[in-house]
């Protein structure tokens, strides 16, 4: 480009220590709708085990291993609950203005930062429990396999979308930009 | 020739609804079976027939239903304004993507056997990244698809005429820092060279092989045990069994040899297989590597499309002068069967050639981060509780052996496991310079990675909560010829992912 002849060489040090820091990231949470399916979900799990327990109830006379089989299962629909509520709190997304950051994970806290310059193509797409919550997802695919895709769930379809727009126009600012 | 520019929201063909209603009803059978085959083959006279018909035939009529309901679902228009190929598509979990002119990789038609026989053709639209990643539009007529295929090509190339004048640009750079070096040079491995690397490879196959075959040489001879207790009598066998041990840790002996030897050999024909008249050449703009003994293989490698750039190596192979490179590529579009190309056998010298050619950039000197020593720990543990257990346990079923023996091998195992991973870990560590990333690890199979910082894709940071207390972190960097990972290293490194990202972020080269 001729632009790039024209400009006298530069090449100035980086000070590390003024770069901004992804750490000083504020992460949004993603709607509270997303924890309420999760709990739905898991609800329906709860139920199905439910049906499980009174049929072993009802057809074998087994007290003991009942309460024994009861008794995990209780354990496993309240271990599922506090899961579901951890990594709800857990999910966040941030956007800057050349790249977006996604976090999620509470036993492993894992952030994933994603360059605009670098984002392959985006998509939204909705499960059928979304529907029911009106919630949307928003995928984000890269060329660096699947560690670096991003999927944010739990936004509201209208935010997904603008959310999709702005990246589409971050990508082709950035292909322009080439 | 301009019959339609699919610029409005557009449905498949129409015939492509029996298309996927044939594969709904296949993934049905596929998923149910069991029910299925109880249906062909089953006892029609029993009652149950008659509730299997009718409902088999509702399943048809909803998988009908559902044909439909996915047909007229999965639109596709082309976004002139937004310069992007639009797609949205599903019944119950619905998808909404936008994929950008500029990111097309390739635009292309498949046909398989049942779609032949409808007369319909997928046209499938390639980003760079991994094979999932791709679009498939499953039910255009032929027509319709290769129309579509042509449009598309056409805007890709209409937006890659920008790239291609900048890469020129590129290349015209590197065309002058050749001239000057004259840096043109040819590698050919010579048959010698080819024996070595065979004879030091992969002599772990041969251990291998040998594990295998004395697991089966054992069970033989206890076989072989058992039945001459049943023949012979008591004082008779007492008197043969010294011999029949002392006879068979000979053979088996000798059988670990030839093993050993087999296993190399085996090795050294694949190599020549492989390697046979290896020659690597760089031009001006790319790196020509030819090879193979039965059928040739030619690769052009262009220094713009490798992501990540290898070097193995053992202390053998390092005293003969062999170091293997590896080089990770970028996109499905290469025809490769895998985006990795092993060029073994090269001399310390010409490591520095390719690194000058690929990098452009002489290799500097950066910040160096070690993972913390509870990598050591990790490490010991991973490679001594398994071995550990099993002696155990098989001591405590069989009792073979008397246990302070057991323990005294334990501990001798922990030690040397120990010692071993303590001087890993001196080899292993990451540095990160102006312009590349460098991972270093391995004490006898050791391995240099290296990746341009201007080329990444991603970076991911894991952090455990029990890491919080130590701040520690486990980094993945993300390329597109394969990930990077680090373990147990300092939440300082922060200040490098900021660098990272400035770098990749104000970065306008073309990285692919």
């Amino acid at each position: 480009m001729a632009a790039v002849e024209e400009t006298p060489f530069t090449n100035p040090q980086v000070d590390l220590a003024t770069l901004p820091n992804y750490k000083d990231l504020h992460f949004h949470a993603i709607n509270k709708r997303n924890l309420s399916k999760a709990l739905l979900q898991t609800g329906i799990f709860a139920l199905v085990l439910l049906t499980a327990n009174l049929l072993i109830y009802v057809f074998f006379s087994l007290a003991f291993w009942f309460t024994v089989i009861a008794g995990v299962s209780a354990l496993v629909v309240i271990l599922l609950v506090t899961h579901c509520i951890f990594s709800y709190k857990a999910f966040g997304y941030a956007l800057r203005g050349k790249d977006i950051a996604f976090k999620h994970g509470y036993i492993v806290e894992e952030i994933t930062l994603i360059p605009f310059n670098r984002i392959q193509h985006v998509s939204t797409s909705r499960s059928f429990l979304d529907k029911l919550f009106t919630l949307s997802q928003l995928n984000i695919y890269t060329a660096g396999g699947q560690g670096s895709d991003v999927t944010i769930p739990g936004l509201t379809p209208d935010l997904a979308k603008q959310l999709k727009q702005e990246l589409a126009n971050k990508i082709s600012q950035s292909t322009d930009a080439d | 020739m301009q019959t339609k520019n699919f610029s409005k929201p557009e449905h498949q063909s129409k015939i492509g609804i029996l298309f996927i209603f044939l594969t709904t009803v296949y993934k049905l059978l596929r998923g149910f079976w069991v029910l299925a085959i109880y249906f062909i083959i089953g006892d029609f006279s029993t009652g149950l027939t008659w509730y299997i018909v009718p409902a088999s035939m509702l399943i048809g009529l909803a998988a009908l239903i559902y044909s439909y309901v996915d047909y007229r679902k999965f639109q596709f228009h082309i976004n002139y304004p937004a310069q992007e190929f639009v797609l949205s598509k599903g019944v119950f979990h619905t998808d909404n993507t936008a994929i950008p002119f500029s990111k097309i990789q390739q635009v292309y038609l498949e046909q398989s056997i049942l779609q032949r026989i409808i007369g319909i053709k997928s046209v499938v639209v390639d980003t760079a990244g991994s094979k999932e990643k791709e679009i498939k539009i499953k039910a255009l007529q032929q027509e319709k698809a290769s129309n579509l295929k042509e449009i598309l090509l056409n805007l890709v190339e209409n937006t890659e005429v920008e790239k291609t004048s900048q890469t020129e640009q590129i290349t015209h750079d590197n065309k002058e820092t050749t001239q000057k070096e004259e840096e043109q040079w040819t590698y050919r491995l010579s048959i010698g060279r080819l024996l070595k690397i065979g004879l030091t490879s992969n002599y772990l196959r041969g251990i291998g092989l040998l594990f295998f075959l004395y697991g089966t040489i054992q069970s033989e001879l206890n076989q072989f045990a058992v039945d001459n207790e049943v023949v012979g009598d008591a004082s008779e066998f007492m008197a043969n069994s010294t011999e029949i041990i002392f006879k068979s840790a000979l053979y088996i002996f000798i059988g670990a040899v030839l093993l050993f030897f087999a296993g190399l050999l085996i090795t050294v024909v694949e190599v020549f297989i492989k390697y046979y008249n290896l020659k690597l050449t760089q031009t001006k703009t790319s790196l020509l590597l030819e090879m193979g003994l039965k059928t040739t293989k030619h690769i052009a490698l262009k220094p713009k499309r490798i992501q990540l750039y290898r070097v193995l190596t053992n202390p053998i192979q390092k005293k003969l002068n062999l170091y293997e490179v590896q080089l990770a590529i970028a996109g499905s579009t290469d025809g490769l069967s895998k985006n990795k190309v092993k060029i073994p056998g090269l001399k310390q010298e010409f490591l520095k050639h390719i690194h000058r050619f690929i990098f452009n950039k002489p290799s500097e000197k950066g910040k160096v981060y070690k993972p913390h020593k509870i990598w050591i720990f990790r490490k010991v543990i991973r490679f001594s509780v398994l071995p550990l257990l099993l002696i155990i346990g098989l001591n405590f079923i069989f009792g073979f052996s008397e246990w302070h023996y057991i323990l005294l091998f334990g501990a001798v195992f922990l030690i040397l496991v120990s010692v071993y991973q303590y001087f890993a870990y001196k080899k292993t560590y990451l540095s990160i310079t102006s312009n590349f990333i460098r991972k270093n690890t391995g004490l006898w199979n050791q391995k240099q990675e290296v990746a341009e910082i201007f080329k990444l894709q991603g970076i991911s940071i894991k952090q455990p909560f029990w890491y919080k207390k130590r701040g520690l972190v486990n980094l993945t960097l993300h390329t597109a010829g394969g990930d990077l990972h680090y373990r147990f290293i300092s939440e300082n490194v922060a200040r490098e992912i900021n660098y990272m990202l400035y770098k990749i972020e104000t970065s306008t080269k073309a990285w692919m």
